[in-house]
């Protein structure tokens, strides 16, 4: 649905300009249907990335390709729905008037688009605020109305650049499910954020950039196959605590009728296990630590 | 071209609410008021007077809309990066530049309506009778406001709005003085510097084929050809900077 080869774009900054690169060769492919989140720290060039797709700024080099047309063609763009990190609108319009202006530039009917539109105002939690003028609007309502005039052509690819950001945590939610019920109609969907739990909970497949360049792809479900870490037992006794053996691969904590053991890997956790029932102990929990998103984006940033 | 319209329609929606907007149209028509009272003072030329105000304050009018409106239109567009939502979207950059300029030309139009319809009020207080030949100096104006709003745009594409709004009254001052260049050179056909002086007058516009103002309040005589020419020069002139603008655009970097 999405393709980026070869992808660089240089700023030049400066009285002597001096070409600073802003994207390295950048390849990413993004399949239809997918929900693919685009992590980075500020400034490692997500929201360039997505400008360079938008045609918005071009590349130095490169191709962009959207369903196999180039991005530089205007009808590539009538497959995408953007949402731009600070949607910035017309103030003086009302909601209801944005969407139509909208709407129109995509050419759609009027009959259409009339119906549609307190419909998504529903969607994203604006309902009722049709008549209300864009200036009298909070940065939660403008992202809002930002997300329901990227759906108002119903997209086959969404482009949503930090879309959770000025949300509170109703909003939050609310554009998570709204970003998930867009994944099960089968909508490609590409974002970038800055929150991993989001990222976490609804993307397929993530990208780490950091300066400009993609440091690290990785399918989502595949990370949580990873290894773990440790193992956390916690168990109570009825018996006094017995007392470990010297050998004992784990550490154990001590507490009133309740010990608490950390092990290096699964199979220590197993005779663990065996050695508290052996002993009479109850498990109340048995948690393995894995390393998770913010652990790898953390790692690959140091790196 | 149904882009341009839409992109027009919604860029008069806009305008026409603009606060500013609203600002010069009642400082024009306070002008166009007071003149009530000014041609009170003169003996006989009372109602060269109120025309003579009339069709100034609808110049200036058009000069501040230019400056005010027509300079921040495209530059806050992208300043306050609404552009991206536009550009974003299945149309080419010059139909945003058309559509804005169109949209805002409405708004000029449905102002400049208001105020005529003012100066014919007055004019009738006084004249008891309505001067239809004014129209075709108002329609003249319209042109010239368009000319000088096209300027504006171009500035804006590549510039600062400050520096922009200077570049603007330049060209405005010196669109109405460009004629005495080629005079210079007539007067003057030794001079050294004449072909730099043709090269200016050929590039900067010449305003003063919009003012026919002395003409209509003295109902002087004026060549048959001279609106229609005067009309011709503007569009062909106004065509030529938004296609110019356009092109800025077509390879800008919007940051």
């Amino acid at each position: 649905m999405l393709q980026l080869k070869h992808v660089n774009k240089f700023y030049s900054s400066g009285l002597f300009p001096k070409k600073i690169p802003a994207i390295q060769d950048l390849n990413l492919e993004i399949a239809k249907g997918e929900v693919f989140a685009f992590l980075g720290p500020n400034g490692a060039g997500k929201t360039t990335t997505i400008k360079l797709i938008l045609n918005i700024i071009f590349p130095d080099s490169g191709e962009i390709l959207i369903d196999g047309i180039p991005h530089s063609d205007k009808n590539s763009r009538r497959k995408i729905g953007y949402l731009p990190d600070q949607p910035y609108f017309y103030e003086y319009l009302t909601a209801k008037e944005y969407l139509a202006f909208t709407a129109q530039l995509y050419n759609l009917p009027r009959s259409e688009y009339q119906q549609h539109i307190p419909k998504l105002l529903n969607l994203v939690g604006l309902g009722g605020k049709e008549r209300l003028q864009l200036r009298k609007f909070s940065r939660g309502m403008l992202q809002r109305l930002g997300l329901a005039q990227a759906l108002i052509h119903d997209p086959e690819l969404l482009i949503l650049d930090e879309p959770m950001t000025g949300l509170d945590p109703v909003g939050r939610k609310q554009f998570r499910d709204i970003i998930l019920s867009l994944k099960e109609k089968g909508k490609t969907i590409f974002f970038s954020s800055h929150i991993l739990s989001d990222a976490e909970i609804i993307s397929d497949r993530i990208g780490i950039l950091n300066k400009g360049q993609l440091v690290r792809q990785a399918i989502l479900s595949e990370l949580y196959d990873i290894k773990v870490d440790s193992v956390e037992i916690t168990c109570r006794w009825k018996e006094p605590i017995p007392s470990a053996q010297k050998d004992f691969p784990w550490t154990k904590m001590d507490r009133d009728h309740q010990s608490i053991l950390f092990t290096k890997n699964e199979e220590e956790a197993e005779e663990a296990i065996q050695w508290i029932l052996k002993n009479k102990g109850n498990i109340v929990s048995v948690t393995p630590h894995r390393k998770n998103l913010e652990d790898i984006f953390m790692e690959e940033l140091n790196n | 071209m149904r882009a341009v319209w839409v992109i027009a329609k919604n860029t008069f929606q806009e305008t026409i609410r603009d606060r500013v907007m609203y600002n010069i149209l009642f400082f024009a028509i306070f002008i166009i008021a007071i003149s009530l009272v000014i041609s009170g003072w003169s003996l006989n030329q009372q109602v060269k007077l109120i025309k003579d105000f009339g069709l100034a304050a609808m110049s200036l009018f058009g000069l501040l809309i230019a400056i005010f409106v027509g300079i921040r239109l495209l530059y806050q567009d992208m300043e306050r990066k609404t552009i991206y939502m536009l550009v974003s979207k299945p149309i080419r950059r010059w139909q945003i530049v058309v559509g804005k300029y169109a949209g805002l030309a409405l708004t000029v139009f449905a102002n400049l309506v208001v105020m005529t319809i003012s100066l014919y009020v007055v004019d009738f207080l006084i004249e008891r009778q309505l001067d239809w030949g004014l129209l075709a100096g108002i329609l003249l104006i319209f042109f010239e406001i368009l000319l000088v709003i096209a300027w504006a745009f171009l500035f804006s594409s590549f510039t600062s709005p400050m520096l922009s709004a200077v570049l603007t009254v330049l060209i405005y001052v010196t669109g109405h003085l460009s004629p005495a260049l080629k005079l210079f050179t007539q007067l003057h056909p030794e001079n050294a510097s004449n072909k730099f002086l043709l090269f200016l007058y050929a590039i900067l516009p010449n305003l003063e084929n919009f003012n026919i103002k002395t003409a209509l309040v003295e109902h002087l005589r004026l060549p048959e050809l001279t609106a229609p020419s005067a009309l011709l020069y503007g569009i062909a002139y106004t065509g030529i900077l938004l296609i110019i603008t356009s092109l800025i655009l077509e390879k800008r970097n919007f940051k």
